[in-house]
């Protein structure tokens, strides 16, 4: 069966009336736990997990997916309207698309944003088809070296997102660096900066640490300027779809965020988030005006939530073509997979071709309900901010509160929250952006962790890294990357 | 012999009012690895199994964090009323308490209920590798100390304490590369970057299928019926027989009916079909041991253990 008449295959079984209903159950899901903030999708496929085992395979990991996806549309919700991301791959989100909303453009941001999301997950879809096989291949080169190198440029590139003070930048990139080390060293046990507490030691999570900064600070700072419900945006009605030049500012962004979200899939860890980063980023570098990013560009939101979605898609590549999860989210598909008896793997396609395709067919169709579902809900979520402030805010901090203990039933993890939501009040006050932080925090365990694996490789020998050709490769594009438009600048100045 | 049993606890359950009632109301199991996972798989399908027998649920929830440390602590300290109770891994009760100061030390400072399954070890590596056998690697890697790498899923984990003892005993130098997890250490080893790994028998085998992968040795007394062509360590002369095992544990100071409640409903549910088969898809071996023999078994991996640790000085 060649990719395409798979695909058709699988079209069959994704409309059968249970499947479509299970897809539509799971992306439904999918958009209200990316909507709530701070209950992601992770901690929702969880929950769910159990429910799927009198489902048949298929239907059971249709729903999952789509829950797993359909999160992506719906975290934007909140990042656009009230400046809270909804999960932690829409923090970027916030940056532009609460300045437009602050400017009556909340629902051009909302349109934008589904419209992205559609269009990275068809690219995603169909970049599983037709290149899967190939990227997990390309995946498998990258070993404990590259991975460390890609860590160096990521953050190179990434640390000074927003622009502002390189020194602030830096001091924030450390914090998070710091931050990141505590707990136990994944790899060796090592219990570091936890002071005996046997609950510090599973170490502070990425996403309490983004719910914090961003979700609790904006509340604490709503409630001190009390009850000015007029600083929240007005919408009107015909103002909810973009105009024609706002969509022709969002089509490139959106096709650039989708194959850069789709490839940043394939990066172990919490893909999501660093698509996101990497796409405003990247938006903000091949901008002819990067003065308008952090006041209400377009381009900020389109780019950053088509990546998002377009990440979910490229992290089912090593889940489908290799049976091995690269993330938390699709670990728990893998373990939807095994209450079935199934093994995703290299051979899933061909014994089980109703599995393998009708999954990644309804992928597409769940996408395309996506579109439809989440369109007329524009209006409807906009109306959340005629809500009165103070009942807005006390949801949304309950909602961080529900989510913060959803992820490890930890209360660590609701300490952590408290914590960095008033360290990001402060940082506001300060007017510090947190956002080469979160880039640290999610780099750096890795960075630490594939550079110790890599000197276990090289029994300590630095070199060796270096010169292992994609090694040296990834690290000359991030010297380039920085070094490159200053040097430019300098050679065309003494003319 | 169970029917009996059964008949003690009604009997028991008249003659004492307190314990009569118990269960009242559901039963948490905390799970010390995440929703998903090999061990998390093995305790939902054991809740699924209970409920047939075991008059309220038994309601798993994920307590993931630092190697299984965390959930198992809060297991240990929980109010010993049979409501809070634990499934756990032999590495987190017999060899973390050797690396770092846990709230728990050996198996006197909890109730071992039952053993549930056992996990086989084995090393694989990949179908291009020159070596056909496990005495073609050995040899090889005697020739050049220190060349070949072999990957395991951490340092102070079961394959980690099996690869360190190879090692010794075949008087061989391989570089050990930890990862967090075999999740991580698959793509590492497809892709090149170790030369072997130390896996469960499950975890490798899409890819043996796949003719991606080779076992090469297994870690058992026995042969595995899964990768028949593979000797057992103990076939090469070296004594390497650790598995890993699961089992359930309550807090120290659990009423023995309630343990007794619980061990004959697993007891039950480790014969149940749809149990049996997830076992036998996932590579798991059931395997039974009542409170006192799983003890022994917990005391006899716990002096090991601190002599493997001690012997390779993983105590920071």
């Amino acid at each position: 069966m060649g990719p395409l008449e798979g695909l058709a295959f699988g079209l069959g079984i994704a409309v059968t009336p249970v499947n479509l209903l299970a897809c539509f159950v799971g992306v439904l899901i999918g958009t209200i736990v990316g909507v709530l903030p701070g209950i992601g999708p992770v901690g929702a496929m969880a929950l769910l997990l159990p429910s799927t085992f009198a489902l048949n395979p298929a239907t059971g990991l249709i729903m999952l997916a789509g829950i797993y996806y359909g999160s992506m549309y719906g975290g934007s919700t909140t990042s656009i309207l009230v400046n809270v991301p909804g999960e932690a791959a829409s923090v970027v989100t916030a940056i532009d698309g609460y300045q437009m909303a602050r400017k009556g453009r909340a629902g051009a941001a909302l349109t934008v944003s589904a419209a992205g999301s559609f269009v990275a997950g068809t690219v995603g879809v169909f970049g599983i088809v037709l290149l899967g096989t190939w990227l997990a291949d390309l995946a498998l080169r990258f070993g404990p070296p590259e991975y460390f190198a890609l860590t160096v440029t990521g953050l190179m590139v990434l640390s000074r997102l927003s622009g502002g003070s390189v020194l602030q930048a830096f001091l924030m990139v450390g914090l998070g660096l710091a931050i990141g080390t505590v707990g136990m060293e994944p790899i060796s046990g090592v219990r570091r900066f936890t002071f005996g507490s046997i609950q510090l030691s599973q170490g502070i999570e990425l996403v309490p640490v983004i719910m914090g900064l961003y979700g609790v600070a904006e509340i604490l700072v709503l409630a001190e300027q009390g009850m000015k419900t007029g600083a929240i945006s007005k919408v009107r009605l015909r103002d909810l779809f973009p105009t024609r030049a706002e969509w022709r500012q969002s089509s490139a962004p959106i096709a650039r965020g989708s194959v850069v979200g789709f490839l940043t899939g394939l990066v172990p860890g919490p893909s999501t988030v660093l698509a996101t980063f990497i796409a405003y980023a990247l938006e903000r570098r091949v901008s002819t005006t990067p003065e308008r990013f952090g006041t209400g560009a377009i381009e900020g939101v389109a780019g950053p939530e088509a990546a998002n979605n377009g990440a979910t898609a490229g992290a089912m590549v090593p889940l489908l073509s290799l049976g091995i999860p690269f993330s938390p989210a699709t670990a728990i598909l893998l373990g939807a997979f095994v209450i079935h008896g199934l093994t995703p793997g290299p051979l899933l396609v061909s014994q089980r071709p109703e599995v393998f395709w009708g999954v990644v067919a309804s992928m597409y169709i769940g996408n395309l309900m996506l579109l439809v579902l989440n369109l007329p809900l524009v209006g409807v979520f906009v109306s959340v901010l005629r809500m009165p402030q103070h009942v807005l805010s006390t949801m949304v901090l309950l909602l961080c509160l529900v989510g913060a203990y959803s992820l490890n039933n930890s209360m660590l993890d609701l300490w952590v929250l408290v914590g960095f939501g008033l360290f990001g009040w402060l940082l506001r006050k300060l007017a510090i952006d947190p956002s080469p932080l979160i880039v640290a925090l999610v780099l750096g365990p890795l960075m630490e962790k594939t550079l110790r694996q890599s000197l276990f490789m090289t029994r300590g020998n630095v070199l060796d890294i270096v010169t292992r050709p994609l090694t040296l490769g990834l690290l000359l594009v991030g010297v380039l990357v920085l070094a490159g438009p200053p040097l430019a600048r300098r050679l065309r100045r003494p003319r | 012999m169970t029917r009996l049993g059964l008949a003690a606890v009604l009997w028991l359950a008249a003659a004492v009012p307190a314990a009569a009632q118990y269960p009242e109301r559901p039963v948490t199991l905390i799970c010390p690895f995440p929703a998903g996972g090999a061990m998390d798989m093995v305790a939902r399908n054991l809740g699924e199994a209970m409920k047939k027998t075991f008059p309220k649920p038994v309601v798993v929830v994920n307590r993931p964090g630092a190697a299984g440390t965390i959930g198992n602590a809060e297991v240990v300290q929980a109010r010993p009323d049979g409501y809070t109770i634990g499934i756990s891994a032999v590495a987190v009760l017999t060899v973390q308490p050797h690396l770092t100061d846990l709230p728990y030390k050996g198996p006197d400072t909890y109730a071992p209920i039952i053993k549930l399954v056992n996990l086989a070890i084995v090393l694989a590596v990949r179908s291009d590798a020159p070596w056909k056998s496990a005495r073609d690697l050995l040899g090889a890697a005697k020739a050049s100390p220190g060349k070949l790498r072999v990957s395991t899923p951490g340092v102070g984990t079961i394959l980690h304490l099996n690869l360190e003892d190879l090692k010794t005993r075949a008087g061989v130098d391989l570089t050990h590369v930890p990862f967090a997890g075999n999740a991580e250490a698959l793509p590492a080893l497809l892709g090149g970057h170790v030369e072997a790994s130390m896996v469960h028998p499950s975890e490798i085998l899409p890819h043996v299928q796949a003719g991606k992968a080779r076992v090469l040795l297994a870690f058992e007394p026995k042969r595995l019926a899964l990768y028949p062509d593979a000797p057992t360590a103990r076939e090469l002369g070296f004594e390497i027989t650790n598995g890993v095992y699961y089992l359930l544990i309550a807090p120290k100071g659990t009423p023995p009916a309630a343990v007794q409640a619980l061990h004959d409903a697993a007891r039950r549910a480790q014969a149940d079909p749809a149990f049996v088969a997830m076992a036998r898809t996932r590579g798991f071996d059931i395997d039974y041991l009542g409170p006192e023999g799983m003890a022994a078994q917990l005391r006899e991996s716990f002096r090991n253990n601190e002599e493997l640790v001690k012997r390779l000085g993983l105590r920071k």
